[in-house]
């Protein structure tokens, strides 16, 4: 029984290394338009050459969030796009881009850009260095700015400390809005755009009076917690004195604090 | 002048005898009684306890304790409040779901019983997608369908389904709720959020990939939850994709 459980350990930890790891390079030429739904871009293409990776389709189908870096996709293109397929059909596959923006993973054909996209490491495609990624700060204001769109007057706000994720960043925040909790988790790309944004869809926490403290908070954030790793721990935002609009945010913007792993404000 | 006599002897007799009950009866307690007043002119208290169980008048969940004390009745004792049938709880009546009513429908259409912040943030908030709701510590898992269907235009029943698949799967994962009264339920901790989280995801996911025939839209779904359970949510197991 313990040795079944170790097994379907082993074989799911296997899966999410190789899920996150599995990148493919591949040569394509386009065919349709390029159309977009509430989820995602997305173009299609046939399949004429692979250069890395185990590419079992014939024609895929590419997913992405925004498209900055290549205005007029153009037919032939070199493709980076990593696992696995979400399709069913085993002629057809469909992939996640390598970035949320098509500039990284869909790179108009010449053979000299094939030579020099073969040479890269998968640890370098998945990625983008770091002189060209948004600097964590500024991922934080765009938050704080979410923050007050999405729940106008949000009080005692906490961010969780960035998380990078591929050629963009994973950000979080708690915050208190009518004495209920409130979380907004945000993906954003190095391109400074917000590509997905989901707040919390279930009651977190219900103080008894809608006037809730700033003790409160921290005592509620400390116990929300305890069962969290320090280092995961969001940290206090000190508030503006009014709604983040105009000149306020920018005055603001400087004394935001990077989250640390500090944990909550004392 | 004998007559005026009598009279006057028989109208003290008369006022004693209606002032002492009256007066006993004003100073009983609540689970008092007036005692017999023979007992009392012989020097007996004025009033004795009402027998255990004894109603008390505008308290449906409270009773005498025999001793002359209020106590409350056992938690779930069936009561009445404006009318209606209800349960107590720590020595309230609540009012509760008929027989057969199903409770999401019940709290939906008394949402007035809930404090303001749930109105707002539960039915009031568009994101809100699914509670667990809490009358007097029973539980019970409930969908906002029309906030889904709201947020996810242009998605097909099926695919709806499966966010409510999502949503009756992670309210499982545990709820605070108050013992008594009205409320909804809440994650325990932190942990045990991103652990429901990413189980309703990936029973979400599951459910995207059984819709047969798959379409554009269901894999665009599907890449969108696997992405976020990877890469926001940090998931320790990720769903299947060739199962």
């Amino acid at each position: 029984m313990k040795r079944t459980w170790m097994l379907s350990f082993i074989i799911a930890g296997s899966f999410v290394v190789s899920a996150s790891a599995d990148i493919m390079i591949v040569r394509g030429r386009q065919r349709g338009a390029i159309t977009t739904n509430t989820l995602n871009i997305r173009a299609e293409y046939d399949v004429t050459e692979v250069g890395r990776g185990n590419m079992p389709k014939k024609a895929v189908e590419v997913l992405f969030k925004e498209n900055t870096g290549t205005p007029a996709l153009s037919s032939d293109v070199i493709l980076i796009l990593r696992g696995p397929s979400f399709s069913k059909n085993p002629d057809f596959g469909s992939y996640s881009l390598v970035s949320p923006d098509s500039a990284h993973g869909i790179i108009p054909y010449s053979s000299e850009a094939w030579t020099a996209v073969l040479k890269k490491t998968d640890e370098e495609l998945s990625d983008a260095p770091e002189s060209e990624r948004l600097p964590a700060r500024e991922a934080i204001g765009l938050l704080r700015k979410k923050l007050y769109e999405v729940y106008e007057t949000p009080r005692h706000i906490y961010y969780y400390p960035p998380r990078r994720a591929p050629y963009s960043w994973s950000l979080a925040a708690l915050c208190v809005r009518n004495g209920a909790v409130k979380e907004l988790k945000v993906r954003i790309s190095d391109t400074g755009n917000i590509i997905s944004e989901t707040p919390n869809h279930y009651p977190i926490k219900f103080f008894d009076s809608a006037d809730v403290s700033a003790e409160e908070m921290e005592l509620f954030v400390r116990d929300y917690h305890r069962n969290t790793p320090p280092d995961e721990w969001p940290t206090w935002d000190p508030e503006p004195p009014s709604t983040m609009s105009g000149s306020t945010a920018e005055e603001h913007e400087s004394s935001v604090p990077l989250p640390s792993n500090s944990g909550p404000m004392p | 002048m004998n007559w005026n006599r009598r009279v006057w002897t028989w109208t003290v007799v008369l006022m004693i005898g209606i002032a002492i009950p009256a007066y006993a009866t004003d100073d009983c307690e609540p689970c008092e009684e007036p005692e017999d007043p023979t007992l009392v002119s012989q020097g007996s208290d004025p009033c004795r306890p009402k027998a255990e169980g004894a109603e008390v008048e505008n308290e449906p969940c409270k009773e005498c304790d025999g001793a002359g004390g209020i106590q409350n009745k056992e938690d779930g004792a069936s009561c009445k409040v404006n009318g209606k049938d209800g349960v107590c709880c720590d020595g309230v009546c609540y009012e509760v779901p008929g027989e057969g009513e199903d409770p999401c429908d019940w709290a939906s259409s008394n949402q007035g019983k809930f404090s303001q912040a749930i109105q707002d943030e539960v039915w009031g908030d568009t994101n809100c997608f699914g509670y667990v709701v809490c009358i007097n510590g029973d539980t019970t898992e409930c969908v906002i369908r029309e906030h889904i269907e709201g947020q996810n235009s242009d998605w097909t029943e099926e695919m709806i389904n499966c966010v409510c698949v999502h949503e009756l799967n992670h309210i499982n994962a545990g709820a605070n709720c108050p013992p008594c009264g009205y409320g909804v339920g809440t994650f325990p901790d932190a942990e045990t959020k991103k652990q429901g989280e990413c189980e309703a995801y990936k029973a979400q996911w599951e459910c995207l990939d059984d819709i047969e025939p798959e379409t554009e839209l269901t894999r665009s779904a599907k890449n969108k939850y696997f992405e976020y359970m990877l890469n926001d949510l940090n998931c320790p197991v990720m769903p299947d994709p060739f199962n």
